[in-house]
């Protein structure tokens, strides 16, 4: 039933994210990770316009970055928080999620990436 | 200069000179102002002495608008002139002009105006005045009061934000969203620890040292270092600095008890994930709804606080299996809540009731 409003939720209203943040936390803490990857996902893709609060963008950059770890997409989300860092070099919490990402990747290279950017994360 | 020219700049005159200048001429005053009285003017071909003729202005554009070949005088010619000369809008002069093209269409605008209901005839009048007003007051600022200025202004912005869409949309969602109700509504623990960045906090928190030392007891300081100390993660000691915020400002600040509430909730929310079997959940459980209540109490039409304790009632349930001091909690039922919510705001209401199922479930 509650899953039911929320859906309607997002479909009536689609430019409010609270539904679809309330959605991502339901789908995340059932450990259902591959469904928690699209609301998310819709929510990142919205224009800048509908995020009033500043921190929201924030918020759901790392949560996606989450859901996509969980379904082991690490590269993706690596790339994400990468682009997101450009954006907003000061904010040192995405060096330490890019670090931890990478970390938990299997692919080797990004491992020696990582222990670097522990390192500044330490400096920072 | 023949009769036909000379008539017509007595017209232009006419309406040009001072009352003086008609005194001096025409000590009776039967020819004063009434247009009647031009007919007589014409036909007894009225000359201009010098003094009058030099104060013709060669440059007068208002000779070009004169229809010299016919002979036909414009009617409007006089309020043309005071009008522009009180700076009334183009609205108004375009009116004359099609009123001298097209006389009928004038007429017929005017009988179109006619049926239109007084409250829309209130509604066109006002608008009028409003923009005469602005013109006026870009023109003429230093002639009119500063505060009738700025109440100008305001209600011009205010008429504006209104007709258009996308900024009633924006205010509609900024009215609705804030950072605590995301927070709120996501439950992580330390999510809200990623959302400042590390140098604008060193930068703050340097700040406000300083500024504390100087005036330790300042409540704006404390409570500043109380939202630095909860965006870094040290939620305790941002509830002490907020409760020595509260002690030291005068007056209550329905802001701080608010804040409070939700570092409690922070705080509950940490020691519950953690373990819930822990004696300190129950207790910072009855102390964030004792804060939250007394910030309802401070702030009644606030929905991230209804929102909070909706949250809590929900979780009374839960926690009563396993402490049994949760019977000291006075919260109503989650719906009770909910009911409340979705009265103000059908969106945060719809949103309650989702929170109530998926809890159930």
């Amino acid at each position: 039933m509650g899953n039911d409003v929320l859906d309607d939720l997002m479909n009536e209203y689609p430019k409010y994210p609270l539904a679809f943040l309330r959605k991502w936390r339901r789908d995340y803490d059932a450990e259902q990770y591959l469904d928690s990857l699209g609301p998310m996902e819709e929510l990142f893709l919205k224009e800048e316009e509908m995020y009033s609060i500043p921190e929201l963008k924030i918020i759901v950059g790392l949560l996606y970055a989450k859901s996509l770890a969980k379904t082991n997409q690490y590269v993706l989300a690596c790339e994400l928080i990468q682009n997101e860092f450009y954006k907003k070099p000061t904010h040192t919490a995405y060096l330490f999620y890019y670090a931890h990402y990478a970390m938990l990747s299997p692919i080797d290279c990004l491992h020696w990436a990582s222990i670097g950017i522990f390192k500044e994360c330490l400096n920072s | 200069m023949n009769n036909s020219q000379q008539t017509i700049q007595s017209h232009i005159n006419s309406s040009m000179l001072s009352k003086n200048h008609y005194a001096k001429m025409d000590p009776g005053g039967d020819c004063l102002s009434s247009k009647s009285a031009r007919g007589n003017l014409e036909s007894s071909g009225f000359d201009l002495d010098k003094d009058t003729l030099d104060l013709i202005d060669p440059k007068d554009t208002r000779r070009k608008s004169f229809n010299a070949a016919s002979g036909d005088e414009s009617p409007f010619i006089d309020e043309e002139i005071k009008l522009e000369n009180e700076g009334i809008d183009q609205e108004w002069e375009k009116f004359l002009q099609d009123a001298k093209i097209n006389p009928k269409n004038s007429e017929k605008k005017i009988k179109e105006k006619a049926k239109i209901s007084e409250k829309e005839k209130i509604k066109y009048y006002r608008s009028l005045v409003t923009k005469n007003i602005m013109k006026i007051t870009e023109k003429k600022q230093d002639a009119i009061a500063p505060n009738f200025y700025s109440q100008a202004v305001n209600e011009h912005q205010m008429i504006n934000e209104k007709d258009i869409d996308h900024s009633t949309f924006k205010k509609n969602i900024n009215e609705i969203l804030n950072i605590e109700i995301i927070l709120l509504v996501l439950s992580r623990k330390l999510l809200h620890i990623n959302l400042t960045s590390d140098l604008e906090i060193a930068r703050w928190k340097k700040f406000l040292m300083k500024f504390l030392k100087k005036n330790g007891k300042n409540h704006e300081g404390l409570f500043g270092m109380s939202q630095i100390n909860f965006s870094i993660g040290n939620h305790e000691v941002a509830v002490e600095y907020c409760k020595k915020a509260i002690e030291s400002s005068k007056e209550i600040v329905p802001q701080y008890v608010f804040w409070k509430a939700i570092y409690l909730y922070f705080i509950y929310l940490n020691f519950k994930l953690d373990n819930i079997k822990s004696r300190k959940v129950p207790a910072y459980f009855l102390s964030c709804e004792s804060a939250a209540v007394e910030a309802l109490r401070q702030q009644p039409e606030n929905l991230t606080i209804e929102y909070l304790l909706l949250i809590l009632s929900c979780e009374k349930y839960q926690l009563k299996k396993y402490h049994q001091s949760m019977s000291n909690s006075n919260l109503r039922s989650p719906s009770n809540y909910a009911s409340k919510i979705m009265k103000v705001n059908k969106y945060i209401g719809y949103i309650s009731w989702a929170e109530i199922y998926l809890r159930d479930k």
